[in-house]
């Protein structure tokens, strides 16, 4: 009798237990405020691609004037300016899913021409992959942004040698480029976009399709088409009314 | 005079008191910890395979559970429950965070960011500490087993 009632009390203790940490599981949805320094160049319309590869694209992309790039945490964006939708990713390059991820949404921009704009945030964790994203910084202050970027989330380095073969791969001037890796010009820049995210409520490493987090962890291609759909079946609803 | 103040520290340590102090505090922490990771499941899978630790499902399955698992833990070890089983799991939980510190302050990281989800950024050294303490303080806890003032002596009492 004494066993039976401490089990049916244990167990109810552990659904009220379940029950309040459903409900903190169920805050967690996060929608960001919004982002006062993201500008676009005029002109970034995409050219409509057919297929849903995930091969580079670079003459699609938006580069930002290399000189703009070290004194403010900008913002690296392409698609269409005016696209209904706008992908807001926050990724860690050492994180398997957020890889994933870029990856899809690199389908997604094929998929869905001039319908999407992608804004890279950096955001990353440890050490190296800081300067990965400083790697990055360094590839656009070439004008390849994108298109390092694009070779880089097929095959993450994890070391400085496969990071700077990379680098070579894409064509950059590896001079110039060693010599932004190894003054650190790109340092702060990097530590600043992770900080203005995190003033933004950025919560950890995520992705927003307008404004809104998409939990999806990685999901598959569907799941981030769906998203899109029913954020565009959205507005046009909207437009309708 | 000496020997009086070792019998008594000594008579102080056997005591259930200590045990049921760091049981509490243990709780709290394991509590703390879960309220803070709970809202972020999807990302803090994302923070669990930036380590590079575990393959990709099990660093999913692993970062979805351990909210869930600190948060019945700690709940459990705050009200007594199943005392053993709970010191168990929490010993278990402080050696993996333990594997994850290491393996970030061998690669340079100098904060744990992800301890208690966003609510506080501690010191790598202070979370191998904490980590360390944690494990000591459940064994502790293991080997002292039934407590009174725990929902178990209420029960084995009647």
């Amino acid at each position: 009798m004494r066993n039976w009632k401490y089990t049916v009390s244990v167990i109810m203790i552990t659904i009220v237990i379940m029950a309040i940490g459903g409900i903190l599981w169920n805050s967690g949805t996060t929608e960001l405020k919004p982002d006062k320094t993201t500008e676009l160049a005029p002109d970034t319309t995409i050219e409509s691609a057919p297929d849903t590869t995930t091969e580079p694209a670079p003459d699609t992309t938006t580069e930002p004037a290399p000189d703009s790039v070290n004194s403010e945490p900008i913002t690296w964006q392409r698609g269409n300016q005016d696209a209904p939708i706008t992908i807001d990713e926050y990724p860690d390059l050492g994180c398997h899913i957020c890889i994933e991820k870029e990856v899809m949404v690199l389908q997604a921009l094929n998929a869905y021409p001039g319908k999407i704009r992608v804004i890279h945030h950096h955001y990353a964790f440890s050490a190296f992959y800081e300067k990965l994203a400083e790697a990055l910084e360094a590839a656009g202050e070439q004008g390849k942004f994108w298109e390092f970027h694009d070779r880089l989330i097929q095959n993450v380095p994890n070391d400085m040698p496969s990071l700077l073969a990379l680098a070579e791969a894409v064509g950059l001037d590896m001079g110039r480029f060693n010599d932004a890796l190894d003054s650190g010009k790109y340092t702060e820049t990097v530590k600043k976009s992770k900080e203005e995210a995190i003033a933004r409520g950025v919560k950890e490493v995520s992705m927003f399709i307008n404004g809104k987090e998409y939990d999806k962890s990685p999901g598959t291609l569907e799941d981030l088409y769906n998203a899109i759909d029913n954020e565009l079946a959205k507005l046009d609803t909207n437009d309708k009314q | 005079m000496i020997n009086n103040k070792i019998r008594r520290s000594a008579a102080i340590f056997q005591s259930k008191y200590p045990a049921i102090f760091f049981r509490l505090l243990i709780g709290i922490i394991f509590v703390f910890s879960a309220i803070n990771k709970l809202p972020m499941h999807s990302q803090f899978v994302a923070i669990v395979e930036s380590y590079h630790l575990l393959p990709h499902t099990l660093a999913t399955a692993y970062a979805y559970a351990l909210p869930w698992v600190e948060l019945l833990t700690g709940s459990f070890l705050l009200l007594g429950i199943q005392i053993r089983p709970s010191s168990l799991i929490s010993l278990l939980l402080a050696l993996s965070f333990l594997a994850a510190n290491v393996s970030s302050a061998v690669s340079g990281e100098s904060f744990c960011g992800s301890c208690f989800g966003e609510a506080i950024i501690l010191p790598i050294s202070l979370a191998l500490a904490l980590d360390t303490a944690i494990i000591i303080i459940s064994v502790y806890i293991y080997i002292v087993g039934k407590q009174p003032y725990s929902f178990d002596s209420l029960f084995a009492r009647r």
